[in-house]
């Protein structure tokens, strides 16, 4: 058990250093060149987390001691990820240009804009799909337009209409098949319903420019309020990806706060931007309360309400609990009951497609929430 | 994935018929519709458009950075530390690369 332990250890020390290479206050790394079996754990972990580029970086860096095949490694499953999200790129541009064929305003998440505008370098930052966000007002002629292009809608609405009202996101198959998330919210749950996303197209869009076409972004302050929900909300373990970008902008100094603050207060965000700031902190070991956001954001506790919002996020029932959860931000008895209907009670289509009948879809989300596990 | 060694590729020239480019003052730059990342010295490119699958220019990174600008050979040769001893070997095995990726479309070549 001792050696166990002590593999997962060394992989973990090395993970994290990964993680954190380059950024500003992170402690070095001096753990010895690890063996077969930690190193395969490594690479494991990195590949799962999508980091392989920050793995290159560690190692172009020689903060991380490699054998001459473990480089080989590193530049092999560098390069196939920096494949894939070429090609995830150039499949964000097809969606833009369908998007703005048919006069749809919107703006590229995550991924490709993090990579382009906040890393030092675009390689050190991977990504699995292709993120959207367009306004709640164009949702239906978006998805239209998408699916006459050749995309397909991987899982229908859970109930007509609750995309528009409700719905954070969904998943379509591009004709070449890449991944592609549009969303109308940024999170699910009730911190996704205090976000104002008319809110965010009123804002001035950023701007990346991808092989000679400019597709709007969300503008710094947004992108780094989006990246902390992502970190504190999405995922749970957060992914590390997740946390480098909270990290990585939160460092750069160039955001305002005045600005973040407002934005949050507005949106009642401020826990989930302490929590993904702390998070990140004690993860990748940096100081982030030193920086111009932690100072405004790293103070004090979390307020009750929000600790227990926050933890509907968490667990393996999240999906389900954090949704729940959502009907505190519902406005109107009416809405609240069609919302928490729609979800108890899913249209057929939506039950076939994800391989349930309604009686095993409650017991599926039984199972999750309370965790019979 | 296609992997480009400039190297390799003067080996390979004779039996793979590439033409030298005989323009005289060609000048060269990365091609607006390019995708394209930095690996560990190597640079991995797609074009933007088409369904062409991303390749590798292995060890191609300086040159690549050189391309962010209109070059002539001259310009490449001396900005590559090229021995003036090396120059007509060197730019012959750029010419042949730089065709290269002009027929992909990855560069811009124009006299």
């Amino acid at each position: 058990m001792v050696a166990v332990a002590s593999v997962h250890d060394e992989a973990a020390a090395a993970l994290r250093a990964v993680c954190s290479v380059g950024l500003s206050g992170s402690a070095p790394y001096s753990g010895p060149v690890l063996g077969p079996v930690s190193w395969a754990n490594l690479v494991s972990r990195v590949k799962t987390e999508r980091l392989e580029g920050l793995l290159a970086a560690t190692v172009a860096r020689a903060a991380l001691a490699v054998t001459a095949e473990q480089d080989d490694a590193v530049r092999e499953i560098a390069r196939s990820r920096v494949r894939l999200d070429l090609i995830l790129e150039r499949e964000c541009l097809r969606t833009a240009e369908v998007l703005n064929a048919a006069s749809i305003p919107f703006r590229v998440l995550k991924g490709p804009a993090v990579a382009h505008l906040v890393y030092p370098d675009p390689s050190m930052r991977g990504f699995g799909d292709v993120d959207l966000l367009v306004e709640a007002a164009s949702w239906y002629r978006a998805v239209d337009a998408l699916r006459d292009a050749g995309f397909k809608r991987l899982v229908p609405e859970i109930r007509e209409g609750f995309d528009v009202s409700y719905g954070k996101d969904a998943t379509l198959a591009s004709p070449r098949g890449c991944q592609i998330d549009l969303h109308r919210n940024l999170v699910l749950g009730p911190y996704g319903f205090w976000v104002d996303t008319d809110e965010l197209f009123a804002r001035p869009a950023g701007v990346l420019t991808l092989g000679g076409t400019a597709v709007p972004v969300l503008g710094p302050e947004e992108s780094f309020v989006y990246a902390c929900y992502n970190a504190a909300l999405a995922d749970d373990p957060p992914r590390l990806a997740a946390l480098r970008d909270v990290a990585e902008m939160a460092l750069r100094g160039d955001l305002d706060p005045v600005v973040v603050n407002t934005l949050v207060r507005r949106w009642r965000g401020t826990a989930v931007v302490h929590r993904a700031l702390e998070v990140a902190s004690r993860y990748l070991e940096v100081d982030l309360r030193g920086s111009n956001v932690g100072e405004v954001f790293i103070r004090g506790s979390i307020p009750a309400v929000d600790r227990i919002l926050l933890a509907s996020y968490r667990g393996p029932g999240r999906g389900y609990t954090s949704q729940l959860a959502g009907v505190v931000a519902i406005r109107g008895v009416a809405s609240k009951m069609r919302y928490l209907w729609s979800l108890a009670r899913p249209q057929s289509s939506y039950l076939q497609s994800r391989g349930y009948t309604p009686a095993s879809f409650v017991r599926h989300a039984a199972r999750r929430i309370w965790g019979a596990s | 994935m296609v992997d480009f060694n400039p190297a390799d590729r003067v080996s390979e020239r004779p039996e793979a018929g590439y033409e030298t480019d005989t323009r005289e003052g060609t000048c060269w730059r990365r091609s607006e519709r390019v995708l394209w990342r930095e690996v560990l010295g190597d640079v991995v490119l797609v074009r933007a458009d088409g369904d062409s699958d991303p390749f590798a220019l292995a060890g191609g990174a300086a040159l690549w950075s050189l391309l962010a600008e209109r070059r002539d050979m001259s310009s490449l040769l001396a900005s590559m530390d090229v021995q003036p001893g090396d120059y007509e070997v060197k730019a012959e095995e750029f010419r042949v690369l730089l065709r290269e990726l002009e027929h992909i479309g990855v560069v811009d070549g124009s006299d």
